[in-house]
């Protein structure tokens, strides 16, 4: 009896110490693991490294920013819907330069290779010098059309989204002067029901493009050619759900297909396969050389690890 | 288990419990004491009963002698790396001083004997001044003359104030009219809205202060008509807010300054102190009871002050909103 007390008292006590050192490691990293826990989202999203913004309308504020694009050095371009405005930020995030985009209304920005920054906004593009922000030109749209969106391609010069006359749509490939190199005439309405509204797009390396569509609620994926393949939703969206919300679309070197819809994140394969569902708001997104992420929330931005 | 087991078994538990709990308890912000000055130089006691957005948080000047004493400070104004520059009329002078209050350079204006009425830091750091209907040029950092702003109907410059963007809107007057000028951070001017006060009013108004949000809205206020107009970054004439008495919302006496934050505030200087106006209606907010002649809005959105000896940095609450 005296043996199994003993014994009992000895795992008893084992137990206490290793109950208590747990106690103390939870006592001394209890807040800081409480703060990782609410800003790190579960999954494979990175960890949040950076996050910057205040909402209003003074320099480096933000009242609706709802594109966002990074060039090769880490600035980022934060485009604001509501003041018609690219603010260029450090990789800090310091504001480093400010522009007003004449039609107030700024639908999405592309960072292309050369330094050239491509902004549409209410229905037309215009070329910046990204680091000086200084205006480089209109870019004339093919066949009368109207531009709705813009995303840089790998390869230099970006792929644009426009409404052409007569309720069609138009995908054209330009180069990096905004000059036409090719267009694919109804490249959506030809294999939708409807043509597109409020589109977002975007390229991955190989030079395949997603076109997110919120006319048909659906993801419409092209060979680098301009030749459809499929389309597809996300996680508890599949193509044609009204209740799709397509706020913004990025690729990052890994395969993963980034897709923001107000109030989540989503994360699918380049197959439209659903991993990951983020609770985030979440608007604009766009990917570094990194593969870093970039999250962009009406009135601050944020910058997540590359995906693990 | 004997009884000695048990306690200590309930002890653990305790201790488990006061662990998880402190772990889920978010860490406790650090207390801000409102009444704390910042500024280096600062001797004077501490308001203790003004509102906290009356009680500066920094100040400039009041224990300072030399080369970086004040005389009759009446301008000021920010840069975007939170620089600061006061202009001392009486002197001649412009002081600038660090962020965190600490005296760095000054430098000398032209035409210093005549009426200087305009300073204004742009998002390039040059800093603008008017002074006897002139408009110059400096490096902030430096001191060192740029060039001068030619009007092509000549010499009127009265106010400047920073664009969000670069560069600077200035008022201009003559006999005849009043013009809204924007002006390039290369100072090169842009447009000129001819006209644009005195033709909204239907009179001559005089001299004219100017600001500027980040919607590029133009505010001009003028003490003859005791009111604010509001301009479209186009010229266009949109609205027009105050009158003269002492009421909210009201101006007595000659405005001294007029600047706008980013959180959709203007902020408008008299013989009474400093009134807050909604951008949207000219609501009034707020009154400060603070001593300020030239204030000025730094890109955090606080506010600053010029008092004659010194100048004095106010953290201002956003308005209320609307839900």
């Amino acid at each position: 009896m005296s043996k199994l007390v003993g014994w009992a008292s000895k795992r008893s006590r084992t137990a206490a110490v290793i109950v208590l050192v747990l106690a103390c490691r939870a006592l001394c990293a209890g807040g800081l693991a409480a703060e990782e826990t609410a800003k790190t989202p579960p999954g494979r999203l990175g960890e949040e490294v950076l996050r910057f913004g205040k909402e209003g309308i003074g320099p480096s504020q933000m009242t609706r920013v709802e594109s966002v694009a990074v060039d090769p050095e880490g600035f980022i371009y934060a485009a604001d819907w509501e003041l018609g405005r690219v603010q260029r930020f450090s990789p800090a995030g310091k504001l480093a330069g400010l522009v007003y985009v004449e039609p107030e209304r700024i639908d999405a920005v592309a960072y292309e290779r050369s330094g050239v920054l491509f902004v549409v906004g209410r229905y037309q593009m215009f070329r910046y010098d990204a680091k000086t922000l200084k205006l480089l030109g209109q870019v004339e749209a093919p066949g009368g059309g109207e531009f709705l969106t813009v995303a840089a391609r790998p390869t230099g010069g970006v792929v644009a989204v426009l409404e052409a006359p007569g309720i069609s749509d138009d995908i054209a490939f330009l180069d990096k002067e905004g000059k036409l190199e090719r267009i694919l005439h109804g490249a959506i309405d030809k294999v939708a029901e409807y043509t597109v509204r409020d589109p977002h797009v975007a390229v991955d390396a190989q030079g395949f493009f997603y076109v997110a569509d919120n006319g048909n609620y659906a993801i419409f994926k092209f060979t680098p050619e301009g030749r459809y393949i499929n389309r597809f939703g996300y996680e508890g969206h599949p193509p044609g759900d009204s209740e799709t919300d397509l706020q913004g679309i990025a690729l990052d070197g890994r395969g993963n297909l980034w897709v923001s819809g107000w109030r989540d994140l989503y994360l699918v394969t380049v197959d439209g396969r659903p991993r990951q569902r983020y609770e985030m708001s979440a608007y604009g997104l766009a990917v570094s050389d990194k593969g870093e992420l970039y999250v962009t929330d009406r009135t601050m931005v944020r910058r997540y690890a590359a995906a693990k | 288990m004997n009884n000695a087991h048990r306690r200590f078994a309930v002890l653990l538990l305790l201790l488990c419990a006061a662990a998880l709990a402190a772990a889920r308890k978010p860490p406790k912000p650090p207390a801000v004491d409102p009444t704390v000055i910042e500024g280096v130089a600062n001797d004077a006691p501490p308001i203790f009963k003004a509102p906290p957005e009356e009680v500066p948080v920094l100040r400039l000047g009041t224990a300072a002698k030399g080369s970086e004493r004040m005389t009759n400070v009446v301008l000021v104004t920010v840069d975007p790396q939170g620089f600061i520059y006061t202009g001392d009329v009486d002197a001649g002078r412009v002081l600038r001083f660090t962020p965190e209050g600490k005296f760095e350079s000054l430098f000398f204006i032209a035409e210093p004997r005549r009426p200087w009425t305009g300073l204004a830091a742009d998002r390039g750091g040059i800093v603008f001044v008017a002074t006897g209907g002139r408009l110059f040029r400096y490096a902030g950092a430096s001191g060192t003359l740029l060039g001068e702003v030619k009007h092509p109907d000549g010499a009127g410059f009265f106010h400047v104030a920073p664009r969000p963007d670069s560069g600077v809107v200035a008022s201009w007057h003559n006999a005849q009219r009043d013009d809204l000028v924007l002006v390039g951070g290369d100072g090169a001017i842009e447009t000129i809205h001819r006209d644009a006060v005195s033709g909204a009013a239907g009179e001559p108004v005089g001299d004219v202060l100017v600001a500027m949000d980040g919607r590029r809205t133009i505010y001009a206020a003028a003490d003859r008509l005791h009111a604010v107009c509001i301009f479209k970054f186009t010229g266009e004439y949109e609205n027009r807010f105050g009158s003269e008495g002492d009421e909210d919302g009201q101006f007595s006496g000659p405005i001294a300054g007029l600047t706008a934050d980013g959180q959709g505030q203007i902020f408008v200087s008299d013989a009474k102190g400093v009134s807050v106006l909604l951008v949207k209606d000219g609501s009034f907010v707020r009154r400060l009871e603070v001593k300020g002649a030239g204030i000025a809005i730094d890109d955090d959105d606080a506010l600053f002050a010029a008092a004659g000896t010194e100048v004095a940095k106010y953290r201002v609450p956003p308005p209320p909103r609307d839900d």
